[in-house]
């Protein structure tokens, strides 16, 4: 046998052996996303006194600093202040209902993805999770999930209406993050 | 003068032939079960670093659902070597009630994972990335990465939990075992999703996105 027939033997019997061709697989980029700093600073001059108490009260209780990103909240007056941890890039607000738990969760890096995934649906800011429901929204660049979920998803309207969640994504108001 | 690259280059191709015959434990991604829906071949890796989310191999992917013992499986016991065997099985975008958005037709969120055995509340599911434990339900916990990425635990001992709400965590730590916790009665496994922000074309959205790709190479990591 020469070489070459050799060769396309060996290629033959590895060929139906590759399923996942793993070595070939591409891996996606991550990147940071460029925020709109003067929009959301706009956002927050403009923000109604309920949105300014919330901002102060947040600033007392956890602090903005070191968020490079706006940090979305429920209006303190009506959710109260939530528990709160950020990651810089990243940050995680929750809220404890009776019944239910609601988290705010904020941050602002993207995958690219063109050419590797397909939307076949329209992206829907509400969306059922099984155990509860997501409000998804993108604001001044960055990325926000309020997710929710319930002691009785079944059952508890909170988890199978969109209204309870679509009208907390409604209030969100802003309450810190900087750029530096 | 080809005398010593074809050598070489035999040898490359023997070895590339044994890896791929490992390989064979995974089937292709988007390669869902016969009449469980239709799959999303997405070979693309979007999480090169995950941490496998199961603290010990072997495990397997396949449905709980459509598999034996699973509420559509046509029967058998969950416990069945066959769920408990390779190959894997993506079951990203498997039949549920309604489409998500990455999906042609089917609404299965993530995937889902067996333990090396079928024992209730035995084998530790672990942080797939560093970060915090950014939302606990009453069936789920939420882990929120460096970066922002919600990976999703479902189906864990809730009662038992290694982790609290707002912890931070390192890739690897415990954070539950997995279990069957849910209204009723499932086959023991960890339903693991993940939701993220994709930038397609000019459209930047927030979606369950594939995990398939990313677990397998994960695994291999774990295994070695």
């Amino acid at each position: 046998m020469t070489p070459h027939r050799l060769l396309a033997a060996l290629l033959a019997l590895a060929g139906p052996a590759l399923p996942l061709p793993a070595a070939a697989n591409e891996v996606l980029s991550r990147t940071e996303v460029a925020i709109d700093w003067p929009s959301a600073q706009a956002e927050a001059a403009a923000a109604a006194p309920q949105a300014r108490a919330t901002a102060d009260a947040f600033a007392q209780a956890a602090g903005a600093n070191g968020i490079r990103l706006p940090v979305l909240l429920l209006p303190v007056e009506e959710w109260g202040m939530p528990r709160f941890v950020h990651q810089t890039q990243a940050y995680a607000a929750a809220y404890r209902l009776e019944g239910a738990q609601l988290s705010v969760l904020g941050w602002r890096s993207a995958i690219e993805a063109s050419g590797a995934l397909t939307l076949h649906h329209d992206v829907q800011g509400y969306e059922s999770i099984g155990d509860g429901a997501d409000y998804s929204l993108v604001r001044h660049g960055a990325s926000y999930v309020l997710r929710l979920t319930c002691d009785e998803p079944l059952t508890d309207p909170r988890c199978i209406e969109p209204a309870f969640l679509s009208g907390a994504a409604a209030a969100l108001v802003s309450a810190g993050g900087s750029e530096k | 003068m080809m005398s010593r690259p074809i050598p070489l280059l035999i040898l490359g191709l023997l070895l590339a032939a044994g890896a791929a015959r490992a390989d064979d434990r995974f089937l292709p991604p988007g390669d869902l079960l016969p009449g469980s829906g239709e799959g999303i071949a997405v070979t693309a890796i979007l999480y090169p670093d995950l941490r496998f989310p199961l603290e010990e191999g072997p495990a397997y992917a396949n449905s709980p659902t459509f598999g034996p013992g699973g509420a559509r499986g046509g029967g058998g016991e969950e416990c069945d070597a066959v769920n408990y065997s390779y190959p894997w099985r993506d079951n990203f975008c498997e039949l549920r009630r309604s489409d998500i958005a990455l999906c042609v037709s089917g609404g299965h969120f993530g995937q889902d994972l067996r333990p090396k055995t079928c024992e209730d509340n035995t084998h530790w599911a672990v942080a797939a990335a560093d970060g915090v434990i950014a939302h606990v339900g009453r069936f789920s916990i939420t882990l929120q990465s460096r970066d922002g990425t919600l990976f999703r635990y479902v189906h864990l001992a809730m009662d038992e939990l290694a982790v609290a709400e707002l912890d931070t965590v390192k890739a690897g730590d415990r954070i539950g075992k997995v279990s069957n916790d849910w209204l009723t009665w499932l086959p023991v496994h960890l339903h693991f999703d993940v939701k993220d922000t994709v930038r397609i074309g000019d459209a930047t959205r927030i979606v369950f996105v594939p995990p398939y790709s990313s677990l397998v190479r994960a695994y291999g990591r774990l295994e070695q």
